[in-house]
């Protein structure tokens, strides 16, 4: 049983930090490889309170205010940046957040911070906690999409500046996004934390951010249950593979590599590509 | 009452001095058509007016805020539309929500109230009226993609109608229609017009701007030649001579 709820608890925290991605790059089309930078803040934050005794649904929150703060930070200095080099941009802030944490003697410095208390109701409490949290993040996703919110979104992430014109608020839409996203994420770095019991910064750094990428591109950039299937797969798959676990950002790249060559719009896209011949 | 006041606007791209020391007004409920041969910076003017580019010097005022340093959608919120000259088509989207998203400009002025709103059905329905109303009903599902530019100019007229604008700037619309096409789209632009809406129109088709437009602006090289009745202005040198060149006049 408690392999079983391990792996459980491992795909729960992994669709909700690719959902979180999704709602930047594919609800609102700004590629970031630096999502796990904010999975990392949520982390330490979480980490930080539940060892100075914080239940840790309560940790949550601080969690996803300081990942949503820095988020807005982020999505501020990305509103003028478009395209490849956006995902420059943001792929320093993955460096620049391994860099920071690394020099911190209060965060654990090169060691990390290990040690970490379990949850109440140990493994069994934190999947119910992790579901809970992920089952309430795809709620949300699914309301934005069907939101006028998610029809702006559709609009911004097609061309922007048509979108202006329009009369659609693009920068203030953006920042929603990153605001959102990155708290997602912060949540999902705080149940990380509880289920590894050991953080150090590498465990946040550019790999990461290519793997949650990956699960968003391979599910089909924007479609919700395409990405929660891609990434329930992917997230399991170094557990049963030990080649993929030893070999992460040549299979994840590779992964992103093919599926951008061979079908952009990933699984979600197949599928539908499928259906539509079967009903023909 | 003024609706438009753009004063001493200049753009220069580089070197080139694309509008120089143009002012123009526009009163509400009126039809003026903006003409110039090719380069005159026309496109120009109606970007300083849209603030898709700010002007290197002068102002824009409309309904009496000055907008000059606003962003385009706020403009386009406060009742400004435009149709471009180069189609933009939201690819991604049928013909229908292309115009329903413009139709439901007021429910995404703000993210959170945005979120909280769903159902499109009233917007659909008044969009594929305004698909209807300048002629491609026909094609309502259709993505951009499978279509002819005829097609997507109208379907830049029907999204800028959606806005229900105080002004609507329209480039070149007639562009991409054919003689027939052309003469029914142009009797539609001039019945937009009353009813608090103000049309400007850049057409290089001067048979249907002459016949359609009370009042004709002319502008040659960046700068306002000549405003006036659309008899009187034809029929003036300098209509002339930006039409038929230096040696006529
Ligand atoms: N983005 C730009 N960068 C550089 N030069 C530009 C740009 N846009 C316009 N120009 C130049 O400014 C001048 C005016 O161009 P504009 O497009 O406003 O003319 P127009 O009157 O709309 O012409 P047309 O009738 O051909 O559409 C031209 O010389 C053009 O080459
Ligand atoms: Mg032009």
């Amino acid at each position: 049983m408690a392999y079983e709820i391990a792996v459980l608890t491992t795909m729960s925290i992994a669709i909700l930090f690719a959902l979180s991605l999704n709602v930047i790059t594919g609800f609102c089309g700004q590629v970031s490889l630096g999502h796990a930078a904010f999975y990392g803040i949520g982390a330490y934050t979480a980490a930080l309170l539940t060892k100075a005794g914080t239940p840790l649904a309560l940790a949550l929150l601080p969690a996803a205010a300081l990942a949503g703060a820095a988020g807005f930070v982020v999505g501020m200095a990305s509103l003028r940046v478009r395209h490849d080099f956006l995902a420059i941009t943001t792929m320093g802030v993955t460096f620049l957040f391994v860099g920071i944490v690394r020099k911190q003697e209060a965060l654990g410095g090169e060691v990390g911070i290990s040690g970490i208390p379990s949850v109440a109701f140990g493994r069994p409490g934190l999947l119910a906690l992790a579901l809970v949290c992920t089952i309430l993040f795809v709620l949300l996703a699914v309301r934005i999409r069907r939101s006028w919110m998610g029809f702006a979104y559709e609009s911004v992430a097609d061309d922007e500046d048509t979108a202006r014109v329009l009369g659609i608020d693009v920068p203030r839409y953006k920042l929603w996004a990153f605001v959102i996203g990155t708290a997602g994420a912060g949540v999902a770095g705080g149940l990380y934390a509880h289920h590894i019991r050991f953080i150090w910064p590498d465990s946040f750094g550019f790999v990461e951010s290519v793997t949650v990428l990956a699960m968003v591109i391979v599910g089909g950039i924007g479609s919700i249950w395409g990405v929660v299937l891609a990434a329930g797969v992917l997230s399991v798959l170094p557990l049963w593979l030990q080649f993929v676990d030893d070999y992460k950002l040549l299979v994840y790249g590779a992964l992103i590599f093919l599926t951008m060559r061979l079908a952009p719009d990933g699984i979600a896209g197949l599928a539908r590509r499928l259906a539509a011949r079967l009903t023909r | 009452m003024t609706l438009l006041r753009v004063e001493n606007a200049s753009v220069r791209f580089g070197g080139v001095v694309a509008v120089d020391d143009v002012s123009l007004d526009m009163d509400e409920d009126r039809f003026l058509g903006f003409i110039g041969p090719n380069g005159a910076g026309k496109t120009t003017l109606m970007r300083v007016i849209t603030g898709v580019l700010r002007p290197w010097r002068g102002r824009v005022i409309f309904r009496g805020e000055e907008v000059t340093r606003w962003p385009v959608d706020r403009r386009i919120r406060f009742g400004l539309a435009l149709a471009q000259q180069i189609v933009r088509p939201l690819a991604s989207m049928s013909l229908t929500d292309n115009v329903a998203i413009a139709a439901g400009v007021h429910r995404t002025a703000s993210p959170l109230a945005a979120l909280l709103g769903s159902g499109r059905g009233a917007e659909r329905g008044k969009a594929k009226e305004l698909l209807e109303f300048v002629g491609i009903g026909d094609a309502a599902d259709a993505r951009p993609g499978e279509l002819p530019l005829g097609y997507l100019k109208r379907l830049e007229v029907a999204r800028a109608l959606a806005l229900e604008p105080k002004l609507l700037l329209l480039d070149e619309p007639l562009a991409g229609l054919n003689q027939a096409e052309a003469r029914v789209m142009a009797d539609l632009i001039a019945s937009l017009v009353g009813n608090g809406r103000s049309v400007l129109l850049i057409e290089h088709n001067i048979r249907e701007v002459a016949r359609i437009c009370p009042e004709l602006y002319v502008q040659d090289n960046g700068r306002g030649l000549v405003r006036g009745p659309a008899a009187e202005v034809m029929a003036s040198p300098e209509f002339r001579r930006a039409y038929l060149g230096e040696q006529a006049a």
